[in-house]
């Protein structure tokens, strides 16, 4: 009995022995590592969006003198419609730029101006002409006379790098919204005047006159003011 | 006599059964490596180690991720020296496995002055006008023989508005470690779906490695193209309006050992020139002798063989 306990348990071993060299023999194929790796993005968001209404100068302006009577409710009055104008006691403010947009990317907000006065500015003395433009034109609570410059070249280039030096950053993910529009502090608020009565001895009544007059004769002064806002990403 | 063999015998069973056993054990783990799927948490099963002399039993690392386990690399031994078959793809954080989702795209972009000038608002990974980056990823042969390997890649910026297609203009540039191009070169940039094309093979000795540079950009000027900027405004406007344009790139490498186990490729380990830290590759092998316990078991099986057949002879005579 114990001999045939025996070669069982000897049998036995001899097959598990034999199974376990089957093993090894059969972990030695050829082995393969693979892998793979991915990556993938979106493009990033941008989506600003600019827009500004043109009503810097008008075809009409109200009457501010209320003693006067029957006149009308508007003091200075375009003969030729669609043609607006400029005269003494009328001002204007340009309409706020309303950007709108959440863009993924740091931005410039960069502001271009073109003033263009013309050739007409002038005040003939009876012996030449000399520049006479009595306009204030105001970026941001900061005003520039007409007056205060020697040519109208010098008041058009002081007035475009006041209205370009006010470009603004922003970091990515910045709701432009609430950086432009009159509730923002970042607004930019551009307005002009030609004052009735001058503050100084530089604007006269003679000469404001004589520019009216020249309108008159068909070569009237004139002033042209364009601004352009730009969103771009930065780099 | 028959009394020392009566002695012997047991002993040489047990010998022969723990000698078979453990064999057994080395053997049945070899194929738990090769087909188990089990939701395991990261752990390294090991035979106990005996001091590290350059041989090696068998050892599997494992790691948990997505739906289950991946094996990461498998080691074999086999009879006489320390031969190991192991390879090892993976980037400066990532060793791969699988499918695995690498970061070549980032979640933000920083200008040279460290601002950030791109950021994605969902978390997700974004590219725009004048972000670049640059991928590094390694072929490392930790094993003892040589492998063959096999790159492949595949790129895809193109996407479909209205019946007609366009492209995101992002360029790349991939390299290997003999500063050969594989797309675009030094002076030319190439367009992801250019990347397709790309297939590099080679062999790495034991301790060896290769290595890839991907590198790529989003010109934040096009030369040469009129309207880039209007182009790239309308890919970012329509990326605002919901539409999802996407720039995908993937990798696939296959290594498998070499026939002549001492070939010879690719760039020592030690004292590698490259310029980006890849921290040391998982030690895969431990320390135990397979071939010993092999051996003991034959012996013992030769032991028991004989002490039988002196037993038999001796009945016989009687």
């Amino acid at each position: 009995m114990k001999k045939n306990k025996l070669m069982r348990l000897a049998s036995g071993l001899m097959v598990l022995t034999l199974l376990s060299t089957c093993a090894i023999s059969g972990t030695y194929a050829k082995y393969v590592t693979s892998g793979s790796g991915s990556d993938s993005a979106r493009v990033a968001k941008f989506g600003v969006e600019v827009t500004a209404a043109s009503t810097m100068f008008s075809e009409t302006y109200e009457l501010h003198d209320s003693t006067q009577t029957g006149v009308g409710t508007h003091s200075v009055v375009s003969s030729a419609t669609g043609e607006k104008l400029v005269a003494p006691g009328t001002s204007g403010d340009m309409a706020d730029i309303e950007i709108s947009g959440t863009p993924e990317v740091a931005v410039e907000v960069a502001y271009e101006a073109t003033v263009d006065l013309g050739d007409n500015w002038v005040y003939n003395d009876g012996n030449s002409n000399a520049y006479y433009c009595p306009i204030t034109i105001t970026v941001n609570n900061t005003d520039y006379y007409g007056l205060d410059y020697s040519s109208a070249s010098e008041f058009e280039n002081a007035v475009k790098a006041a209205i370009t030096g006010y470009s603004k950053s922003y970091e990515a993910i910045k709701d432009l919204s609430t950086v432009s529009g009159v509730s923002s502090t970042d607004d930019l608020a551009i307005s002009w005047a030609w004052a009735f009565e001058g503050t100084d001895d530089k604007q006269t009544d003679a000469k404001d006159t004589y520019l009216g007059d020249q309108a008159a004769d068909g070569s009237p002064a004139t002033i042209e003011i364009d601004v352009t806002c730009t969103v771009t990403q930065i780099d | 006599m028959q009394k020392n063999r009566t002695q012997v015998v047991p002993v040489l069973l047990a010998v022969l059964m723990i000698s078979t056993l453990v064999t057994g054990v080395m053997t049945a783990n070899s194929f738990l490596a090769l087909s188990s799927r089990t939701n395991v948490p990261t752990a390294t099963l090991s035979i106990p180690a005996i001091p590290d002399s350059g041989s090696a039993a068998t050892e599997m690392r494992y790691s948990s991720g997505g739906a289950g386990v991946t094996l990461l690399s498998a080691s074999k031994s086999r009879s006489g020296s320390a031969v190991m078959m192991d390879s090892v793809i993976r980037d400066s954080k990532t060793v791969w496995s699988g499918e695995t989702k690498i970061d070549i795209f980032s979640l933000s972009y920083d200008n040279a002055m460290g601002e950030t000038t791109v950021k994605s608002s969902y978390g997700d990974k974004v590219i725009a006008p004048g972000t670049s980056d640059s991928y590094y990823f390694r072929i490392e042969n930790t094993g003892s023989v040589s492998v063959d390997y096999t790159m492949t890649a595949e790129g895809d910026a193109v996407f479909t508005l209205n019946g007609v297609k366009y492209t995101v203009p992002v360029q790349v540039k991939l390299s290997n470690s003999d500063n050969t191009y594989l797309a675009g070169s030094a002076n030319r940039w190439a367009d992801v779906d250019d990347l397709d094309a790309v297939s590099d093979s080679g062999v790495l000795s034991a301790g060896h490695y290769t290595q890839y540079t991907l590198d790529w950009q989003w010109p934040y000027e096009q030369e040469d193209v009129e309207n880039g900027d209007a182009f790239d405004t309308m890919l970012g406007d329509l990326a605002a309006s919901g539409e999802e344009l996407t720039v995908s790139v993937r990798f696939m490498v296959t290594a498998s050992n070499d026939e002549d186990s001492d070939a010879s490729g690719g760039s020592s380990s030690s004292g590698s020139s490259s310029n980006v830290m890849f921290a040391n590759s998982p030690k895969t092998g431990d320390g135990s002798y397979a071939i010993l316990w092999l051996v003991l078991m034959i012996l013992s099986l030769c032991g028991f063989i004989f002490l039988l057949l002196g037993r038999r002879r001796k009945e016989d005579e009687e």
